[in-house]
């Protein structure tokens, strides 16, 4: 049936057919007992929703290609992450060349618009393929007196950017392409290193069984040398009498079969290990299964690898020994290996669009390289066992992988994946097995619409992110992170063109009301049939149960002409978006964010404080005068030398040196080395003082070129020229 | 488990060295000579680092100090004089693993070698340098160097020397690469070890001045400030020196001085009453040649015999089908 939108419309007023809650004299319209119970019976046939509503907030965002935002992206090998989005490239593009050439930054964003409506109309390619076309077909349409400069602009601009590679504009799939190449990327870094180990140790062995071969006799006899030489020369030159010196040259030992066999082997591994170099292993997949197995049927060959460079990095410090070491890798397998040699080989990527997920937290839990991706085009289902929490269910894997604890968990509208491209990149690095878990709308909007209405926030867990929830969680992306919603101001106008405004929040209500899946929860109501019992969501939401009463909640949408309507919902839309609320407090929780034990400690803080003023006073009228100088000890005291016990040796009357300063420069231990001695740092002591005499002692305090030595008095009142002794050692007694 | 098996493996390597491990020979500097010291105190960082005596280098031009490899159980290149640093960055560059240092003295660096150590200094590549500065030629029995006073009396200079010394931290500072400038005494051992074991730890070129007694050849020049500690001006930081507080109570004349504070540096740096002792100047974000230097093919034996036959066909044609 064709609906009456023209009595719908803001600009165009006129009377409803019927007057809606109230009643009329010929029909009585029952809106609460469609809240209360979903019972339509009571409504008339041009209240039922048939096409998509769209949100009054959106409304502004009808064309997308007028607006600078995230997408689309540019994969480039030259960005710090490899992803720039178009704007940010012309950005900083601009940023170089024409920041102050208003002219010249005009052009340039036209350029990039046309762009946007290119690939908005599904045409792909590379930014310079993409630029060469617009920037062609922008110049054949301007006056020809201006082309000349407006062409010579734009090659500027364009000899100026360093970003280049295929651009995509934002679609569903795009996630897992994005995804994939970032993984790609971590994959490279990841290879790398371990090429570069591989072929150090490759080399290192190989030097040592080539050094083995120079030395043995086969290297040096003559046949070989003139091999090696050429034959040009052998009527001038004696190969034979050349073999002969060389082999009289000393050489070492020639290395043990078995230890040429265990470097032999090392390097056999190296060479046929399928992991990294050449002809590698595939390690993307589309389901778990496929995952889990290349994953165990390549353990042992795992196991091979690691057991060959650790084997290889002992043989070449010289550090093998056989009684020691045999038995340790005769039995080494895949029991023995760790994370942190896991973290060496690739990771395993599996991704999952739209596809059952109950393998995830199987993969996860072993704390495997796995890096699960898990993409949802809906998030709020209607079977009838999701009945009582239909509003959540998008977020439960997130939540439940973040249970394992060992895991790096990401959820996120795919929207939002350039700007959490570091978080992706770190997750896809992480030596954790790490799950992505994705929203992909049908469009930008849709993505970015599932951040704002809290139905699947944005958050990341981080295993590795220090030692507390603090550090580990971090809810972040998502608007008004403190608030249940964040609130906007919609500015409209009304029939007589009169500005209004009305805050309205981004809700599931609204989410579910984009989805013609979900209509059956949603009434039309036309302007003329508002009344003060209809709530918006936010402020539903807000009253107490009690005072709902005869109340009901609406959303503001707008039709096809543009026109501002309300829909009001039905109570288990209302009890989907309660679950929803609860989850998002439950997410604030775990950042911190009115968090209840952090609420009741903080108001125990305060009623305490409240008891404190007596207190308070007292202080005040007995002063302490002793806590001020505490501070002002405390703040000098890092200048202040500190004393330490070391200081009583002073008083002693037997001879002493001050070790720490001594130069070990033997002049002691040369005079008389039982007397004088150095201790394990190679510092003089003394370590007999019976072993020599006071004249020694003395003698050595007046050579001691840094004056440590101090003899003393004298142990033997019978030596002889005591007295003279004893005015010599005056100086050094102190 | 929280290491790879190949780190834990190389962990329980534990060879425990002592001090006696790292000692050679015995020394044949005169009684009271400085070096003793500096070779006590490298030789117990040694073993505090637990440096493997097979990775480790010492590299040394001519002189005194230059006997220094001699003394060391480790490897070592006692080479010209003056040319200790180009040494030693070959064997850094050839072989970044092993631990370089560079043991110099005042001719060797400061003179003959002064072109090495300008930009021994710009390279920065990883390597501790430590010149043993007693401002005399002793090996070659008493002629002037550049850090010699004014007015000293020499076989060279019999009516004493016209030149003010060089300055040689100053010079160091002015050096924009300059990563680790550091000043030690020999008479202050504890902290010429706590010095030099942090230019060790540094990651760069680490110039460390050691001054030093000759009680041969300049027994007294030094007196006034080994005899009043008071005369020498310690250098503290959290992110430098810190002062044991047994020598802090005889050393009173403190300074707090933040190493990254070049200006401050040059400072200090330029003033030789009190004498400064401590770490003047560290930058640990400056490049190391070593590091940047990376060659794109790896220099393998298969790669050296193929240049070194296309090098042999120059002058001789190797007879076709017959490997090396």
């Amino acid at each position: 049936m064709k609906l009456d939108t023209a009595s719908e419309g803001l600009s165009t007023p006129e009377p409803a057919p019927e007057a809606l809650i109230h009643r009329s004299n010929s029909r009585e319209v029952d809106l609460l007992g469609f809240h209360r119970l979903g019972d339509r019976s009571g409504l008339l046939e041009n209240h039922v929703v048939r096409e998509p509503l769209h949100a009054a907030l959106f409304a502004d965002y009808d064309d997308l290609t007028t607006l600078r935002h995230d997408f689309p992206v540019i994969l480039s090998d030259r960005g710090p992450d490899g992803i720039l989005s178009l704007s940010d490239a012309i950005d900083a593009t601009l940023q170089k060349v024409a920041i102050d050439d208003g002219a010249m930054v005009r052009q340039t964003l036209e350029v990039e618009h046309r762009i946007r409506v290119l690939l908005d109309a599904g045409t792909t390619g590379t930014l310079s393929s993409l630029w060469q076309e617009v920037s062609e077909a922008m110049l054949s349409g301007i006056a020809e007196a201006i082309r000349p400069a407006v062409a010579k602009n734009l090659a500027t601009v364009k000899a100026k950017m360093r970003f280049d590679g295929e651009i995509l504009d934002y679609q569903p799939q795009l996630s897992v392409q994005l995804i994939t190449y970032l993984w790609q990327k971590s994959q490279l870094e990841k290879s790398r290193h371990l090429i570069t180990r591989i072929d150090r140790l490759k080399q290192k062995l190989s030097d040592i069984l080539r050094v083995d071969y120079l030395h043995s006799s086969e290297s040096r006899s003559a046949e070989r040398l003139e091999n090696a030489l050429g034959s040009k020369d052998n009527t001038v030159f004696d190969f034979q009498a050349m073999s002969r010196i060389l082999k009289m040259a000393p050489v070492g030992a020639p290395l043990p079969p078995k230890r040429k066999q265990r470097i032999s082997d090392a390097i056999t591994v190296f060479e046929s290990q399928r992991f990294v170099s050449n002809d590698v292993y595939t390690f993307a997949f589309d389901h778990c299964d496929q995952a889990l197995q290349a994953f165990d049927v390549r353990m042992p060959e795992v196991a091979k690898l690691i057991k060959a460079i650790s084997i290889a990095e002992l043989e070449i410090e010289n550090r093998y020994d056989a009684s020691r070491h045999d038995p340790f890798y005769d039995s080494f397998d895949a029991d023995h290996i760790g994370r942190e040699d896991l973290a060496l080989f690739p990771t395993y990527l599996v991704c999952l669009v739209d596809d059952a997920v109950n393998e995830v937290p199987d993969i996860l839990r072993g704390g495997l390289p796995f890096k699960v991706v898990v993409v949802k085009k809906s998030l709020i289902g209607e079977r009838p066992r999701d009945l009582l929490h239909f509003g959540t269910q998008g977020q439960h894997l997130a939540q439940m992988a973040m249970g394992l604890n060992d895991v790096f968990v990401m959820q996120a509208a795919a929207s939002s994946l350039y700007q959490l491209r570091d978080t992706v990149m770190q997750g896809l690095s992480s030596d954790h097995p790490a799950l992505l878990s994705l929203y992909a709308g049908y469009d930008y909007l849709s993505a970015a619409a599932a951040t704002e209405s809290r139905v699947f926030p944005t958050f990341v867990f981080d295993p590795s992110g220090g030692a507390g929830l603090a550090t580990k969680f971090q809810l972040l992306g998502n608007p008004a992170v403190e608030q249940d919603w964040q609130l906007h101001n919609l500015h409209f106008e009304d029939a007589d063109q009169k500005k209004l405004s009305e805050q309205l929040a981004y809700t599931l209500v609204d989410f579910a009301a984009s989805d013609t899946g979900f209509s059956k929860h949603f009434v039309r109501i036309a302007k003329s049939a508002w009344n003060s019992d209809m709530l918006p969501v936010h402020t539903f939401l807000e009253t107490a149960p009690d005072a709902r009463k005869g109340k009901v909640p609406y959303i503001l949408l707008v039709d096809e002409n543009d026109q501002l309507i309300r829909a009001v919902c039905d109570a288990k839309i209302i009890s989907a978006t309660e679950q929803n609320l609860a989850l998002w407090h439950r997410l604030q929780e775990l950042a911190g964010i009115h968090n209840a034990y952090v609420t009741e400690a903080l108001q125990q803080v305060k009623k305490e404080a409240a008891l404190q003023p007596t207190e308070g006073k007292v202080v005040r009228s007995d002063p302490k005068p002793e806590a001020a100088p505490t501070t002002a000890t405390a703040k000098v005291a890092p200048t202040v030398v500190e004393e330490d016990s070391t200081s009583n040796e002073v008083a002693s009357d037997d001879p002493w040196i001050e070790t720490i300063r001594c130069t070990s420069c033997n002049e002691c231990t040369d005079l008389n080395g039982r007397l004088f001695g150095y201790d394990d740092d190679l510092r003089a002591h003394i370590s007999d003082p019976d072993a020599g005499t006071y004249k020694e002692l003395v003698e050595a305090a007046e050579n001691c070129q840094v004056a440590i030595i101090h003899p003393g008095k004298p142990r033997n009142p019978d030596e002889p020229g005591l007295e003279d002794l004893i005015v010599r050692a005056a100086p050094f007694m102190a | 488990m929280s290491d790879t098996i190949s780190s834990c493996m190389m962990d329980l390597q534990n060879d425990n060295y002592q001090l006696g491990d790292y000692q050679k020979a015995v020394p044949r500097w005169c009684v009271g000579c400085g070096d003793h010291g500096v070779l006590a105190a490298v030789q117990r960082l040694c073993r505090e680092e637990q440096l493997k005596p097979e990775k480790t280098v010492f590299v040394s031009g001519i002189g005194c100090s230059s006997r220094f490899p001699h003394y060391m159980k480790t490897y070592g290149f006692h080479g010209l004089h003056g040319r200790a640093l180009p040494i030693a960055e070959g064997v850094k560059i050839s072989r970044p693993d092993l631990n370089v240092f560079v043991i110099m003295g005042d001719g060797d660096c400061f003179s003959i070698g002064t072109a090495h150590w300008i930009h021994a200094l710009r390279y920065n590549m990883n390597i501790t340098a430590i010149v043993l500065d007693n401002g005399i030629y002793g090996l070659t029995k008493n002629q002037v160097s550049p850090t010699s006073p004014l007015g000293q009396v020499s076989n060279t200079t019999p009516k004493g020397s016209h030149l003010d010394p060089l300055n040689p931290i100053s010079v160091t500072l002015g050096v924009g690469n300059a990563s680790f400038v550091a000043q030690a005494a020999d008479w202050m051992p504890d902290l010429t070890h706590d010095i030099i074991r942090q230019g060790f730890l540094h990651k760069g070129f680490s110039f460390i001045r050691i001054l030093q007694r000759c009680p041969e050849f300049l027994g007294k020049r030094y007196d006034n400030w080994v005899q009043n500690p008071d005369q020498m001006l310690l250098l503290k930081h959290e992110d430098g020196l810190t002062i044991k507080p047994e020598l802090g109570r005889i050393y009173k004349n403190q300074e707090e001085h933040d190493p990254s504070n070049r200006d401050r540096a040059r400072e200090i740096a330029a003033q030789n009453d009190p004498i400064p002792v401590g770490i003047l100047y560290k930058n640990a974000d400056i490049p190391c040649y070593e590091d940047n230097q990376v060659p794109d093919i790896r220099n393998t034996s298969e790669g050296v015999s193929r240049f070194l036959n296309a090098e042999f066909d120059k002058v001789a044609i190797a007879r076709s089908g017959v490997a090396l």
